[in-house]
């Protein structure tokens, strides 16, 4: 084969972040390696620690050298190329690492990187233990990137260095040429969606959230390891309460996103992805509930392994749903599929089986699952079938295998119950949380059922009704357990006539505020009100314990008002969810009759137009581009003409993604007014205009066209700015323009320069006509000439949906309550 | 036996009753001719989108309404209603998969969901192009 010199490629810095992929893959080995043989050794001990920071310092150098080529338009390297494009503001270039799956790797792995060096001076003791799972997790993560082809059958991992000519050669002979960059000017862009505030900080919070997961999980492994069943709860937990503080943040942050900048009309919509991330978080949150069980009690140590366990392998199952592409139409976020299915599977496999080797006290035992489950790990990329199913079983029955043998281990520290307990109670919670996730998870793994079993199911087909009707069960117990379970003693029966005090006044309060609260939401139906209740009952029983019981030491209170928070965030979703009005409800459809059962919820708006939805008179006033985005002004004026105000949704039409419509919404306290555009004429372009015709026009004249009458007045000599225009002489021809939709000026103007002369078209789609003007000369000097062209007319419209969401700061109010909750948690389990 | 033992009993057969009630409500991808048979439920179907056929939306004279023609795997072709506006650019797709319920003279859907070609392949096109 002929050696091509390519022209104008930067190969240097591609050639760099290869180098530190390949860096940050081998001292993550190294470093592991290291720390297995540090406990007693502190030449080790030094080296592995080294060997990490090293790793640490090449993938924040991997991050590095991808933001340069994606900030300097490097686009021979395909992963500028396919995310981002010249005219991106420099806040959003950020948000291109995330629109790929190898920069959503990279983030973790960053991530990873800093906990890491976190964890060498703070673990202690532990280092040695949790330090080679960190490790381990950064070499299956630095092997995603590394795009290193094994002969000719298969990729490790894909780099995000990859050079776009490689990828496209088989594909488009214009990579053969040496000058080809020349006709690569600028990338296929990010995603509109992406191009927002809020797409910035989501990824990176909800990634630190996923990342943290892993360091309860060390802990917990090199507890089973070192068969300290009790130790390993204190040093974890503050990581626990920071990560269900930063993952449950992260969530909410795209709920918001989505409420603010999506277009399916509210913040959450138990699409997959939202799921896969919900999951672990509960799991976690039920997990942090028996770590302190454990910590005071000392009992439910097998449940609280198994769920801080869980939480990090549903984590890496998550990203194998989301990821693999697995998940197909199910989800409105779509990812490629990059080949990584393969990979992602085992890194899921490898990280089930380090509690089960744990647990597996014996040396041979332990080579006996070892071997055979890396075997299979190995040849998973060759024999895809018989690899997978062999490595399904072999898992199911090591998690049993796993189950029998901590279960015998742990036996003999069983002790009587006591149903009166704080801690009994928190166990049942916890229990109720794992139903809830097990309920999402399965019905979100539909697909991957599919595929295993040769199923052919698909999603249920209305998917909120769905998971609401188990969630809002599990919801009501989970409050109620939520507002009594602080009033129960640890491994104690409380004071009965305190209890039913306490109880007695928190529930009367809570019955008297969820009356007053039912009345003013509205809320009527029975079922609602039960629910209202409970979430208002576990706020009232919070608060009531912090004055009462622990006198308002807020630094106690943690757990108190993370709860309040809850119950305040699930307020603001039943309230707005169930009392969500879509104001733009059409009754005059023609089309298919009246059908009470189909749902109308869009609105044609004509321009100047004013129409009643709901409350108010809304007009559509006009629109306004910046730069590809327009924004169509919308006006609301209520009915009483006491208070308007004027939104401005965008739409943005993509040759790639159709109509990316991005709402605005109108915040009040109690309520907020969300608009949207769901349809907007076809723009106008050359196609349009069907009929052109020219003109000799004297001042005076009418030219009679089938779209009304134009009357040319004369034309006058006027002004344009602009630098190139200096020394253009100006004229613009002032027309009226009679139509059906009444009298309308315009003037199109006509450009005279020194070396060259242009007209400038006037189009008015809405009447259906378009204008250019020009001086030309003839025997007696000059003429005017108009040239018209006609269309249909194209009325200028919106199609728009407008939802009004009553009391929805409730729920983003709760989220911050209960992030505070966390907060304070976790720093009173740091002392 | 313990209490804890009884709640995890409980709620293990609480968690299996859900997944198996959870079941029973997925729903299958089917053909024309089964939707047909069972007019109350809903269904998902994927097909191909007939370009030839007309792509109907004017949202002037009804905003809620937007109709094409789908050719399921069976080729059966129907003609398939939404109450929703148009997706812009619909008329690109190449398959469709939609949820909803079978009418005696149309598909009613109640989701619509098309799959464009990816903007990787509609980038290469030009370039090609360019090259002969």
């Amino acid at each position: 084969m002929d050696t091509i010199l390519y022209e104008g490629e930067h190969l240097f810095i591609g050639n760099l972040g290869h180098f530190l992929v390949v860096l940050a893959f081998v001292s993550a080995i190294a470093s592991g390696i290291l720390y297995l043989f540090s406990k007693d050794n502190k030449l080790n001990k030094n080296l592995a620690r080294g060997t990490f920071i090293l790793h640490a310092l090449s993938v924040f150098g991997i991050f590095i050298t991808l933001f340069v080529i994606i900030q300097n338009h490097y686009f021979e390297y395909q992963y500028a190329y396919q995310h981002s494009s010249r005219e991106l503001p420099m806040k959003y270039l950020v948000s291109c690492f995330w629109e790929g799956q190898e920069g959503s790797f990279l983030l973790w792995m960053v991530w990873n990187a800093v906990l890491g060096l976190l964890l060498i001076p703070f673990s202690k003791k532990w280092e040695s233990g949790v330090m080679p799972i960190m490790a381990l997790a950064q070499l299956v993560l630095s092997s995603m990137l590394l795009g290193i082809e094994v002969g000719d059958l298969y990729v490790i991992g894909s780099s995000p260095f990859e050079l776009l000519r490689v990828k496209m050669i088989d594909q488009a002979p214009i990579f053969s040429r040496p000058d080809y960059l020349n006709f690569i000017q600028d990338g296929t862009g990010l995603n509109p969606l992406l191009q927002n505030y809020w797409m910035v900080i989501h990824p990176p919070t909800l990634f630190l959230g996923f990342a943290l997961t892993i360091v309860p999980f060390a802990f917990a492994i090199t507890g089973l390891f070192r068969k300290y069943h009790r130790g390993w709860i204190k040093p974890a937990l503050p990581w626990a309460l920071v990560g269900g503080m930063i993952l449950g943040t992260g969530i909410i942050m795209g709920g918001f996103w989505a409420y603010e900048s999506l277009s399916f009309g509210g913040y959450w919509a138990w699409d997959p992805v939202e799921n896969a991330s919900l999951v672990p978080w509960l799991l976690l949150i039920a997990g942090i509930h028996l770590m302190l069980i454990k910590k005071v009690t000392n009992t439910a140590t097998i449940a609280a392994y198994i769920l801080v366990i869980a939480s990090f392998i549903l984590v890496l199952y998550a990203t194998f749903l989301t990821r693999s592409g697995v998940l197909g139409e199910t989800s409105v976020h779509s990812f490629t599929d990059l080949g990584l299915a393969g990979q992602l599977m085992q890194f899921v496999v490898i990280f089930i089986w380090l509690p089960i080797i744990a647990v597996t006290r014996n040396n041979k035992l332990r080579w006996g699952f070892g071997i055979p489950v890396i075997l299979f790990i190995l040849l998973l990329p060759f024999y895809k079938t018989v690899a997978f199913y062999m490595l399904l079983s072999l898992s199911l029955g090591g998690i049993v295998w796993f189950a029998i043998a901590l279960n015998k281990e742990l036996s003999s520290n069983a002790s009587e119950d006591n149903v009166w307990s704080r801690e009994f109670w928190m166990f049942i919670g916890a229990l109720i949380l794992v139903l809830s996730a097990v309920q999402v998870i399965v019905t979100t793994s539909i697909p991957v059922f599919n595929k295993v079993f040769g199923l052919n199911a698909a999603p249920p087909v209305d998917p909120v009704g769905h998971y609401n009707k188990y969630q809002l069960p599990i919801a009501i117990v989970i409050t109620i357990l939520t507002a009594i379970g602080q009033y129960f003693h640890y491994r104690k029966t409380p004071d009965k006539k305190r209890f039913k005090r306490d109880l007695l006044i928190v529930i009367g309060a809570a019955i008297a505020l969820t009356a007053f609260e039912a009345y003013i939401y509205p809320i009527r139906t029975p079922f609602y009100i039960l629910f209202l209740f409970t979430c208002t009952y576990a706020v009232v029983a919070n608060i009531w314990y912090v004055i009462s019981h622990l006198k308002g030491r807020l630094i106690l209170s943690g757990a108190s008002i993370a709860h309040v928070g809850f119950g305040l965030m699930l307020i603001g979703v039943l309230v707005s969810s169930a009392n969500k009005r879509v104001i733009t409800q059409d009754r005059s459809g023609l089309m298919s009759g009246f059908d009470e059962q189909v749902r109308r919820e869009n609105m044609l708006l004509m321009k100047d137009n004013p129409t009643l939805l709901g409350n108010y008179w809304v007009t559509y006033q006009g629109d306004s581009s910046h730069g590809p985005d327009v924004f169509f002004k919308v006006n609301y004026m209520s009915r009483d003409s006491q208070e308007s105000f004027t939104l401005y949704p965008n739409a943005q039409i993509s040759s790639n993604e159709g109509l990316m419509a991005n709402p605005d919404t109108r915040h009040y306290i109690t309520y907020d007014v969300y608009t949207h555009i769901t349809s907007i004429p076809k723009p106008v372009d050359s196609t349009t205009w069907e009929k052109v015709q020219e003109y000799v026009v004297q001042p005076g004249d009418t030219i009679q066209t089938s779209n009304g009458a134009v009357f040319f007045k004369g034309m006058e000599q006027a002004e344009m700015q602009g630098d190139k225009l200096k020394d253009a002489q100006v004229f613009k021809a002032n027309l009226v323009v009679q139509s059906i939709s009444g009298v309308k000026e315009v003037s199109p103007m006509y450009v005279l320069m020194p070396n060259t002369y242009f007209g400038i078209r006037e189009e008015m789609p809405e009447i259906g006509l378009r204008f250019l003007f020009e001086i030309r000369p003839d025997e007696e000097g000059a003429k005017a000439v108009l040239e018209i062209a006609e269309a249909k007319p194209q009325p200028k419209y919106i199609v728009m949906k407008a939802i009004i969401f009553p009391y929805i700061n409730l729920l983003w109010l709760g989220t911050i309550v209960m992030v505070i909750g966390f907060g304070l948690a976790a720093v009173q389990r740091l002392k | 036996m313990k209490p804890k033992v009884i709640a995890l009993i409980a709620i293990m057969a609480v968690v299996i009753a859900v997944i198996v009630a959870s079941y029973g409500e997925t729903s299958t991808t089917v053909t024309f001719t089964e939707a047909e048979s069972n007019p109350d439920d809903d269904f998902y179907i994927t097909g191909q989108l007939m370009k030839d056929m007309p792509v109907e939306y004017d949202p002037v004279k009804d905003p809620n309404y937007f109709s094409f023609y789908l050719k399921d795997k069976d080729g059966e072709v129907r003609k398939v209603v939404a109450h929703e506006p148009k997706l812009q650019d619909f008329e690109r797709a190449t398959e469709v998969t939609m949820m909803g319920t079978a009418r005696d003279d149309h598909f009613e859907a109640k989701k619509v969901m098309p799959k464009c070609p990816s903007k990787y392949e509609e980038e290469l096109e030009p370039a090609q192009a360019d090259n002969r």
